[in-house]
């Protein structure tokens, strides 16, 4: 177990390392930033705020000081603000953007569950056909237009909730259903899948067999063998919601991590868009090894290694 | 899926002795159908619907993408024969825009499709065909660039490479390769073990005939149904860059660029978010429906999105 962490570890290291170097690499290519930070500037004040960013000697150098930096937590400090470590101004924004990620998770989790649970429960073929339906029509609709659509009928047409910033529980619905709804149906139809395989185990048939009550076959015994293979996948899936965070907030003005991203690109904030981009996929990738952890509690069958 | 168990009305209990004879579970003799299915049709005509605005508006006498009227700025939809869907903030008539902008969207999206297929395939065959180190390599690089939500890769190539529809074709094309790719390079690894590719290696045959005659011409139905549904997801990833204005600029008209100023006038004449969006839906449902129309519903390339939502 401990070396199966340890490799998943190692692992999940060399991926941001990677992330490291081809967002290092990748922001450099522009040449030095300060020839657009003061364009008429004379070339001594060009090289003097050049060495004043980090942005003077070889490449080699640039990427040794930087790696070296980055190893004690120093990840460097905004352009834009200066003086203020870009860890501390991704970290000020990761509450809202984490509040809203997991509200959107949990909201579809739940209605996939739950419609799940209501087809095994009715048979209901129709009620999935009509959801897979549903599912298909909202996967052709980019979640930022579904976004925009929701403030039209909800803030503008019936004005029960307001359309951007982020406050109370009435600014939290609509960015979170806007993200919530996209996955619904695959949480849906994969459980639905996985109970349904399970439904012609033996174990099922000897408590239908004892008189066991449907629900409770359903919660207590098919549930956890069924959960895994969903879990595995909305795992997978987290990543593709950690992108559509970035429109989400664009749309709702939320003011999260995907904001200060956007607003560091175009400020060309090349610090602040490095640690952002390294937070995003470092939480990807725990919540990757997470989900292998989990997926591994909860069926002894899996064999670590 | 038929399922034997359904619950407590039927009995469930240890194997009846019919069983010998009559099969417990009789599979229903799949339903055949005469036309086409609904799905299909309504696919079939959402996208005939969009390809039809981009190829005939142009044509229309009215035709004007450019053309500013700020006399007649925000027309609602349905009044004038001149600006049939009405016209945006400078007066700009929306069913033209509508159409150029398709036209923009389809003109990024299809070669950066090519683009990831041409890539994938390639690198994916590479990696399957051409043993341990090559696939290190490739998969290693897979592994890092799905590491990082597209979009937000995206967003990063974008900022420094700078935004023009031919930088989102390669960006795009470059970035969405993986899926093809991880197809190709199975696809590779178990027909390469294959006796008619044994057989012909036997004969003679040269790495590059085996790859181009034999593993090819299997993978190509496959690609085929992927690249439908993906065209939709580009079109889709195009417009999220737009809309977040890291995308096509304006004044060149594009959907997502459409919707973020018709943002702006949801309480006075909301039409001009709603008519580009409608573009979209029915573009990306339309190939996407298709697509569904080919594919095993439980086929594991449908669970991960590996676009993302944007």
């Amino acid at each position: 177990m401990i070396a199966y962490i340890g490799t998943r570890l190692a692992r999940g290291l060399l991926t941001l390392f990677g992330v490291l170097t081809v967002a290092f690499l990748a922001l450099r290519l522009n040449g030095s930033p300060a020839v657009a930070m003061i364009p008429q500037g004379s070339p001594q004040a060009i090289a003097d705020l050049n060495t004043a960013l980090g942005f003077d000697g070889s490449l080699l150098s640039q990427y040794a000081r930087y790696l070296g930096n980055a190893a004690q937590g120093d990840f460097g400090t905004s352009f834009a603000q200066e003086g203020v470590p870009t860890v501390q101004l991704v970290l000020d924004r990761m509450p809202a953007t984490l509040e809203l990620a997991a509200t959107a998770l949990v909201l579809g989790m739940l209605a996939g569950f739950g419609l799940a649970f209501l087809i095994q429960l009715t048979d209901g073929r129709r009620l999935r056909t009509a959801m897979i339906w549903l599912g298909v029509a909202r996967q052709a609709t980019p979640t930022f237009l579904f976004g925009v659509l929701l403030v039209l009928v909800f803030s503008v047409k019936l004005g029960w909730l307001p359309s951007i910033g982020r406050g109370g529980v009435q600014n939290l619905v609509l960015p979170a259903l806007a993200l919530g709804t996209f996955e619904v149906t695959l949480y849906m139809r994969l459980l639905d899948a996985s109970l349904t395989e399970q439904l012609q185990r033996d174990y099922v048939r000897t408590a239908h067999a004892k008189g066991q009550r449907r629900s409770v076959i359903l919660l207590r015994h098919m549930l956890p063998n069924a959960l895994l293979p969903t879990l595995t996948v909305a795992g997978l899936n987290f990543g593709a919601m950690l992108g559509g965070v970035v429109v989400v907030e664009a749309v709702f003005n939320w003011p999260g991590v995907g904001q200060l991203l956007v607003n560091s690109v175009n400020a060309r904030d090349y610090p602040v868009v490095q640690t952002t981009l390294l937070v995003v996929a470092a939480i990807f990738v725990l919540v990757n090894l997470a989900v292998d952890l989990l997926y591994a509690v909860l069926d002894p069958r899996v064999r670590l290694r | 899926m038929t399922t034997d168990v359904t619950g407590g009305g039927r009995a469930a209990g240890p194997s009846r002795p019919a069983d010998a004879v009559v099969p417990a579970d009789p599979a229903p003799a799949p339903r055949r159908r005469r036309g086409p299915r609904l799905s299909t049709l309504l696919g079939a005509s959402a996208l005939l619907l969009t390809l039809a605005i981009v190829a005939v508006v142009p044509l229309l006498p009215q035709y004007d993408v450019q053309g500013q009227d700020l006399s007649n700025a925000l027309a609602p939809p349905f009044r004038s024969s001149t600006h049939l869907l009405g016209t945006d903030e400078l007066g700009r008539d929306t069913l033209s825009r509508l159409s150029a902008a398709g036209l923009t969207s389809l003109r990024i999206a299809l070669p950066a499709l090519a683009i990831s297929v041409v890539l994938g395939v390639t690198l994916g065959l590479l990696a399957g065909y051409f043993g341990r180190a090559a696939n290190a390599v490739i998969m290693g690089v897979a592994d890092l660039q799905l590491s990082i939500p597209l979009l937000i890769l995206l967003i990063m190539v974008v900022t420094i490479v700078g935004p023009s529809p031919t930088t989102l074709t390669v960006v795009l094309g470059c970035t969405y390769w993986m899926g093809y790719g991880r197809v190709a390079r199975v696809h590779a690894l178990t027909l390469g073990e294959r006796e008619f590719v044994q057989a012909a290696r036997t004969f003679g045959a040269s790495d590059g005939w085996i790859i181009r005659k034999h593993l090819l011409p299997k993978l190509v139905p496959q690609l085929a149904i992927m690249a439908s549904f993906d065209l939709g997801v580009i079109v889709i990833l195009e417009a999220g860059l737009s809309y977040l204005g890291l995308g096509v600029q304006p004044p060149t008209p594009s959907w997502g660029g459409m919707i973020l100023t018709g943002q702006n006038y949801l309480q006075t004449n909301a039409w001009l978010a709603v008519f580009p969006g409608l573009a979209i839906f029915l573009l990306v449902g339309g190939v996407q429906v298709l697509s569904r129309r080919f594919t095993r519903e439980d086929s594991p390339g449908s669970q991960v999105q590996l676009g993302g939502q944007v």
